[in-house]
């Protein structure tokens, strides 16, 4: 359990960011929808010469996938489905519309879910009912090499390129030592699938979403792009510290990390830095503005529960940050470890202050919170 | 079964030992312990008193922060003058060290009571769907009197149960 008040803290913390996380039921769902996309594509594709691949990217490739609360908590997948072919033999409209051809194939074979196809600036999106997969058209980008590619967008006339496995991996890159010391640490109480291990910065680009979602809540469009969010959080995480550390200081040090090039914001792709993130920045000025708004209320709340007294306050706090459910979640975590802890004669009382903990200095004998005559109690 | 019974003056001694900056008045025949506990790292400091009356339960009342009169009115792990419910008769008894007992107890009392008010749901035990509490209001006294001034207590103490009972007059510890 907890012995000073910043473990106490971090633990509520990391069961309310828990309950952002994606379900094993929900993860293993996703991995056999989008497994099954990929697969009737592929069975498509097996009919022309050039076939491609199917592979997801973005937060289920980052490790941060986030509940969406303004969409009742749904969960969104984002996948690529690249085709294998060269620029100079598909436009952009034909490439967007093979992958369109390729889902309604899919859909109509009747997939588990029932999902239907609805279409976005750049991708087609597959909807199940609290669910959805993003499914990007894509090319690779045979002059970037490696693992680039093209994709398309309705309101642009060129190709864009992207390199979403590049990307992943610089962001892995960041946090390498942290996760390899939690992976060793799981892997020796047991075996844990590799996705289940967070690191303190996953966590945080979890919560820092999250309280995006919560802030934006009546302006969703104004809503700084995950993606932002994350490249910042990366580049201001220096490794170590508790969760409530790295959540605060990523928190302040993030707005550091965007640039100013001829009076133009720039967050610029790590792997691929002509690629400006806050491009649209430029079209909707106001949007500059709001991030640093955000920004400094995500710094100022965050900072704040630290210095908190009163389980029920944090609580409250928490709710206010990630939404009522997570913070329940930490509440019942909280109320059913302490109950727990004391049943199974680990929870300790330390002399002089009263403060509960498991390596306190007195036992708490076991008993019941009853009392003579008043059944209710 | 029940060992030896602690005195007050025992009780109080080791309360001074373990909670140097309470304090405890004794009385002939009750203590009074006023301290302050924190129940979890993050939690408030809350002041709480124990009255102790030989023959009785100890009644812990919490005096600061006060419960506000709704929270009196829907926390259930009350008694109706407002002292906690910490334990079934059972676990309770004469020989048993306050510090080991009543305190830890209250602390993990304030710490459910903290989660609680967060959205009015108490998750420690002692929920009315997990039982009845026992029923009589006295606690276990030492079976075999150690000395002749233990004899003449207990033989006080069962003279005056029995005027009690007679009078069907039961008391809330």
């Amino acid at each position: 359990m907890y012995i000073d008040p910043r473990d106490h803290l971090n633990q509520l913390l990391a069961t309310s960011i828990a309950w952002l996380d994606i379900s094993d039921e929900d993860y293993e769902l996703a991995v056999s929808r989008y497994t099954a996309v990929g697969d009737s594509l592929a069975e498509y594709w097996a009919g022309s010469a050039a076939g491609g691949a199917v592979y997801p990217q973005g937060s289920m490739r980052l490790g941060t996938i986030t509940r969406n609360i303004h969409r009742n908590d749904e969960i969104d997948i984002d996948l690529v489905a690249r085709r294998d072919l060269v620029k100079t033999s598909i436009t952009r409209a034909q490439l967007k519309e093979d992958v369109g051809t390729g889902l309604d194939l899919f859909i109509k074979a009747g997939p588990e879910g029932d999902p239907w196809r609805e279409e976005g600036k750049r991708c087609w999106t597959l909807q199940y009912p609290g669910f959805h997969v993003d499914v990007l058209p894509a090319l690779p980008n045979l002059e970037s090499g490696g693992s680039s590619i093209s994709i398309t967008d309705t309101e642009l006339l060129h190709w864009l390129p992207s390199n979403p496995i590049g990307y992943a991996a610089w962001f892995h890159q960041r946090m390498r030592d942290e996760h390899r010391a939690l992976a060793k640490r799981a892997m020796e109480i047991a075996p844990v699938p590799e996705w289940k291990i967070k690191t303190t910065l996953q966590r945080t680009v979890q919560a820092l979403k999250r309280h995006r979602d919560i802030y934006f809540a009546d302006h969703l469009d104004d809503r700084p792009a995950s993606v932002i969010i994350t490249t910042l959080a990366a580049h201001a995480y220096v490794g170590g510290g508790s969760l409530y550390d790295v959540l605060r200081d990523v928190a302040v040090a993030m707005p550091g990390f965007v640039q100013q090039v001829d009076g133009i914001y720039v967050v610029a792709n790590p792997v691929q830095p002509e690629e400006n993130f806050a491009d649209r920045w430029r079209d909707h000025p106001g949007r500059a503005r709001q991030y640093f708004d955000w920004a400094e209320h995500a710094a100022a709340d965050f900072s704040g529960l630290g210095e908190t007294r009163g389980v029920d306050t944090v609580l409250k706090k928490l709710a206010a940050v990630f939404g009522d459910r997570p913070a329940e979640h930490a509440e019942r975590v909280a109320g059913s470890g302490l109950l727990e802890s004391r049943r199974s004669g680990k929870l300790a009382m330390t002399t002089g202050t009263g403060t509960l903990a498991v390596t306190g200095t007195r036992q708490v004998r076991d008993h019941a919170f009853y009392g003579p005559g008043n059944a209710g109690s | 079964m029940p060992g030896r019974e602690r005195t007050l003056i025992e009780q109080a001694v080791r309360l001074r030992e373990d909670f140097p900056d309470g304090v405890v008045r004794l009385r002939p025949t009750s203590l009074l312990w006023t301290g302050r506990l924190t129940p979890t790292p993050l939690s408030r400091e809350y002041t709480i008193r124990i009255r102790y009356a030989r023959g009785q339960y100890p009644k812990v009342t919490l005096i600061e922060p006060r419960l506000e009169p709704e929270e009196r009115q829907e926390l259930h792990h009350l008694y109706p003058d407002g002292t906690l419910c910490l334990h079934k008769l059972d676990e309770w008894d004469t020989s048993m060290w306050l510090v080991e007992t009543i305190i830890p107890w209250t602390t993990e009392w304030l710490a459910h009571y903290e989660l609680w008010k967060v959205n009015h749901r108490w998750h420690g035990d002692g929920d009315p769907a997990d039982g009845q509490a026992p029923a009589g209001d006295r606690p276990r006294a030492p079976v075999v009197p150690a000395n002749r001034a233990d004899r003449r207590r207990a033989a006080r103490l069962e003279a005056r149960r029995a005027r009690r009972e007679r009078r069907g007059a039961g008391i809330r510890t």
